[in-house]
């Protein structure tokens, strides 16, 4: 019992990636491939590609599910951790950072039992803010608490 | 999936072949001047071997000096205008040459993705739908998430099929989704968005750099440039701004055309912006993509022809007329034909200006686009501006004496920009209905001749009231500039091109009463006021206050027209009041020629063309009032207004008959006036009888003697250098022309010959001018002008070799001079030889005057020196005085 509580209370190491890659296999698996090919790109800095005037865009990006996990897990760590939390995972300093809009796919997170919650309930509410609707948001907020229990439970 | 028609943009891609072309060659111009790759020296050196002085402020009188000038200039100018052509077609070819390098970049970094074979089923299907097989058929490209591209996009090369590339996370979205994104790209494929979008990127950012470095040779003196170029520079980097905000703002609207496009296809224009509505964020000035707002409503129906490309098409088209009038003035030279050098380059910017507007403007009216204020806003805007600014890089192509009026200028140019605007919307509106080429083509001609007629009056009106500053020069020039064939070639396509366009919506009867009640009263002013031996003056004056009345008539006639209309007034109106002045016109002719009282067949033309082209001043003059007219819709009842019609046009011709109009028409004493340039040459020197008689060597060394006295102080004697052959020439034919005529004078038999050379002092010339005079009495004729006359022909460019000189030669010219009035024969010969020695140029102008007083030859020689600049006027002045006054007093001691 004694074990039981101290693991309640102590703090679990996991990675961004694999965050998203158990969400992503658990709601769309079929974008896995796909996912994996973003990560490698917002772990590399992301750069979006300026093409001057030699063409003619449409304006809008494709709702994906691999392109909105990264965004949605940064903004879900950095309201139930805080800023100064947030800024902790910032390992390199600002004017080196290439992806200034998050965090690194490589980057870790060390979360509590007792925040498993609140990151559910912070995700459902930043997949609104993106653009999700009620639905989607439950479906990604209860995959992501699904994701944090097992990395317990591993633990 | 539905089939869309295609949008055709020709005129964007002329607006920017047009921009481009008016850029390099602005800059081409500012390239010639600043690296002087026309010689100016040359043409300073041959202007003052004419005696005209290249010195601000710049007289040339264009009757006594036109001709020389022009020859002067030639060769700089055929070389300037040769630039400029080449820098029209260069910027172009380079922005061509970008578009297709920018291109395959975009090409290099559309990384291909995994594919994906439904997507390109679906994609087929699209393109098939849209008959877009083939060639014409697009390349589906899906990019790696690496590339960074994250929007779908439609990219293109000149001459090549255009692609569509899509992120890699399409191949994982909802199939519908894709398919709207792919039938917006397509959309886009259809416009031809691309190649003018790219192409008027290139438009936004080359014309600076390139006008740059055409002025790079003044860099080593800033304020240089700043002085000669600052608001060139100004002008290109305002023009940059609002090319690339107006490539922003035609493909915002593109956008969303391509979106009702593929709402179009799929048959699903809600789900269309559900899926394009894009993201929240503000509208800057320059973002290619509309906003939220605008995706989100069901309109879109957001047609070019609005206030920026109407302005757009006004500042391209008045540039476009600028460069025309550099290009061909240049190569017709500046003493050509008006109706060359200004009237054509003019029709072709106004013809530019109208067949842009009109069908961007019709496309407007059939999509019953509210609200013309914008577009007829930014037509004027456009107009006035294009005409106001200068090409960047090039000289001012207004006539340098309307700096003074710029606000009359402004304002009255402003009118007849309305007047042409209103009229353009008038047929846009009547061509959005069914019509025929002919039509189109007729009517596009007929605005574009109103607009080219206005601006040459405008600029016409306001050059003679700063030159003469008289009224009555002014009124004279109004209507002067209806009397030639220029008008009447303008007003016949005016009258056919709304001919064209009309549809019979009443006013007839106003038309019928203005024409008879005009003619009458014009008859009338002819006939109590014409005397049977008044002079051709007060004819002319008579004639066109008749005229005036005519017009006048037909003026009631289109503010009646445009009071009485229903739907769109102006075709009809115009069209009606041209008739009533054009008929007044011929009846007041028959009236005249039946009463025995009047002028013959050569007044018939005129009778016709010169109403129709007063009428047309007074609308420009009045079109506020008549726009005002046009907003009412009275009771067209056609016996009231028809009597209303009489009644104001006898009023009219009672007050021009009284000369009540006369300030704003023409006063009787307006026929006094001629506003032709003159020259008044110096009276000739009296003739002497004694001149032509045989002389004795006695006589000749009197008469050389009591000349040579008449010298300034200071004027030394030098011996006379033997007369030699002269250095060989290249061509040779210069040089034997030369020595054969020499030889056949010094073999003719003469009585008495002397020469005596003489060093005369002149302010501004350093070493002086070397004056010979030779006087030689032949028993018979000498033929010396024939010789003269030949060498002038053949040694009309030749050169010399000088080993001491840089290149190995000088080189020369050969020109005749405008001989002063003279009571004998008289010939006089410019020479001109410049060279460079040891990097600095030297010319050396000379003079020789002829006079041959029966077979006595009076050669008078005029020989001087400069290096860098020539003298002032007032030194050429005295200069040419030398040979003049001695001629003078040798004809008058013999």
């Amino acid at each position: 019992m004694a074990d039981e509580l101290a693991r309640s209370t102590a703090p679990i190491t996991v990675a961004f990636s694999h965050l998203a890659k158990d969400i992503v296999a658990e709601v769309a698996p079929d974008q896995s491939d796909y996912l994996a090919a973003v990560t490698e790109a917002v772990e590399a800095g992301d750069r979006r590609a300026r093409l001057l005037g030699g063409a003619v865009g449409s304006g809008v990006e494709p709702t994906v599910l691999a392109e909105l996990i990264y965004p949605l897990l940064t903004g879900t760590v950095a309201q139930v951790l805080g800023a100064a939390g947030f800024a902790a995972l910032q390992r390199r300093k600002w004017w080196r950072r290439k992806n200034k809009r998050g965090v690194r796919p490589s980057a870790t997170i060390s979360i509590t039992a007792a925040q498993v919650a609140p990151m559910r309930e912070a995700c459902l509410a930043h997949g609104q803010v993106l653009g999700l609707s009620s639905a989607e948001a439950t479906l990604l907020a209860d995959a992501l608490e699904r994701a944090l229990l097992r990395s317990l439970d591993d633990q | 999936m539905n089939t869309v028609p295609r949008a055709g943009l020709w005129w964007v891609y002329l607006l920017v072949f047009l921009a481009l072309a008016i850029n390099g060659a602005g800059a081409a111009q500012a390239l010639f001047m600043t690296n002087d790759l026309g010689d100016t020296r040359t043409v300073l050196a041959c202007s003052a071997a004419h005696g005209i002085s290249m010195a601000e402020p710049l007289i040339v009188n264009p009757v006594r000096d036109g001709a020389a000038y022009d020859d002067c200039s030639r060769d700089y100018n055929v070389e300037l205008g040769t630039t400029m052509v080449l820098g029209a077609v260069a910027l172009p070819a380079a922005a061509l040459l970008l578009m297709v390098l920018g291109g395959l970049a975009v090409r290099r970094r559309s990384r291909r993705g995994p594919n994906s074979f439904e997507l390109e089923a679906r994609f087929d299907a699209l393109c098939v739908s849209q008959g877009l097989v083939g060639r014409r058929r697009p390349r589906l490209v899906l990019a790696a998430r690496a590339s960074g591209i994250r929007q779908a996009f439609t990219t293109g090369l000149p001459g090549a099929r255009p692609w569509v590339v899509v992120p890699e996370a399409y191949a994982h979205v909802d199939p519908n989704e894709f398919e709207i994104v792919a039938s917006h790209e397509l959309g886009h494929v259809h416009a031809n968005d691309v190649l003018w979008a790219s192409a008027v990127w290139w438009t936004g950012w080359l014309p600076l750099p390139v006008l740059l470095f055409s002025v790079l040779a003044l860099f080593e003196d800033p304020d240089a440039v700043w002085s000669f170029y600052g608001e060139h520079l100004v002008v290109s980097v305002v023009t940059a701004v609002a090319v690339l905000a107006l490539r922003a703002a035609l493909l915002r609207r593109r956008e969303l055309a391509a979106d009702r496009y593929a709402g179009e296809v799929l048959g699903d224009p809600r789900a269309v912006r559900a899926v394009l509505v894009g993201t929240t964020r503000k509208r800057p000035l320059f973002a290619v993509h509309p906003s939220v707002a605008e995706r989100s409503t069901s309109g879109g129906q957001r047609w070019e022809g609005g206030l920026i490309v109407s302005a757009v098409a006004g500042v391209v088209a008045m540039l476009f007329y600028q460069v025309c009038h550099f290009v061909i003035r240049a190569f017709a030279g500046a003493t050509a034909d008006a109706l060359v050098i200004t009237d054509l380059p003019l029709a072709l910017g106004c013809v530019l200006w109208a067949a842009v507007l009109i069908p961007a403007w019709t496309r407007r009216a059939r999509a019953s686009e509210a609200g013309w204020i914008g577009p007829l806003a930014g037509a004027v805007v456009g107009v006035v501006g294009g005409f106001e600014i200068q090409v960047p890089g090039a000289a001012p192509s207004l006539p340098v004496v309307l700096a003074e009026a710029v606000v009359e200028f402004i304002v009255l140019l402003g009118l007849v920009a309305l007047t042409a605007a209103v009229l353009a919307r008038a047929v846009a509106i009547r061509l959005a209905g069914a019509t025929g080429a002919a039509a189109r083509v007729g009517a596009t001609l007929a605005v574009a001749f109103v607009l080219s007629s206005g601006i040459a009056l405008v600029t016409g009106v306001l050059s003679a009231t700063v030159l003469f500053d008289t009224t009555a020069m002014v009124r004279r020039l109004v209507v002067g500039e209806g009397a030639g064939s220029k008008w009447m070639v303008a007003g016949l396509v005016l009258i056919v091109g709304l001919a064209l366009v009309w549809r019979r919506a009443g006013g007839i009867w106003i038309a019928v009463a203005g024409a008879l009640s005009g003619g009458v009263a014009a008859a009338l002013l002819w006939l109590l006021r014409f005397e049977p031996d008044q002079s051709e003056a007060t004819d002319v004056v008579l004639a066109y206050q008749a005229w005036w009345i005519c017009a006048l008539a037909g003026w009631v006639v289109v503010v009646f027209v445009l009071l009485t209309h229903r739907g769109e007034p102006w075709v009809s109106a115009l069209l009606l009041g041209l008739a009533a002045a054009v008929v007044a016109g011929l009846l007041w002719f028959v009236i005249v020629r039946l009463s025995g009282s009047g002028h013959g067949w050569s007044a018939f033309t005129a009778s016709l063309s010169l109403p129709s082209w007063l009428l047309l001043v007074a609308v420009f003059a009045t079109v506020p009032v008549l726009v005002l007219a046009a907003r009412h819709s009275l009771n067209p009842s056609p016996l009231a207004w028809s009597a209303a019609t009489l009644a104001v046009t006898s009023l009219l011709a009672i007050l021009m008959t009284t000369d009540s109009l006369s300030t704003i028409t023409l006063a009787r004493s307006d026929g006094d006036y001629s506003f032709t340039t003159k020259y008044d040459p110096p009276p000739p020197p009296a003739a002497n009888p004694n001149a032509t008689r045989p002389l004795t060597p006695t006589d000749v060394t009197a008469a050389i003697s009591a000349a040579a006295a008449t010298l300034p102080a200071g004027t030394v004697e030098v011996p006379t250098p033997p007369r030699s052959a002269g250095p060989a020439t290249i061509p040779s034919t210069c040089q034997e022309t030369i020595q054969r005529n020499n030889a056949a004078e010094a073999a003719t038999p003469h009585n008495a010959d002397q020469t005596r050379t003489f060093t005369v002092p002149i302010e501004g010339i350093p070493d002086g001018v070397e004056v010979q005079i030779h006087l030689t009495s032949y028993k018979t004729d000498p033929h010396v002008l024939t010789n003269v006359d030949e060498a002038i022909h053949v040694c009309d460019r030749y050169a010399f070799p000088t080993p001491t000189f840089d290149n190995g030669v000088i080189r020369a010219r050969m020109m005749a001079r405008t001989p002063p009035p003279s009571p004998h024969p008289t010939r006089v010969l410019a020479n001109l030889a410049y060279g460079t020695k040891n990097s600095i140029r030297r010319h050396a102008i000379g003079q020789t005057h002829f006079t041959t007083p029966g077979n006595n030859v009076i050669e008078i020689s005029i020989l001087w020196a400069y290096l860098a600049l020539p003298p002032p006027p007032t030194v050429l002045a005295t200069v040419d005085r030398i040979p003049n006054d001695l001629t003078t007093h040798l004809l008058a001691s013999l």
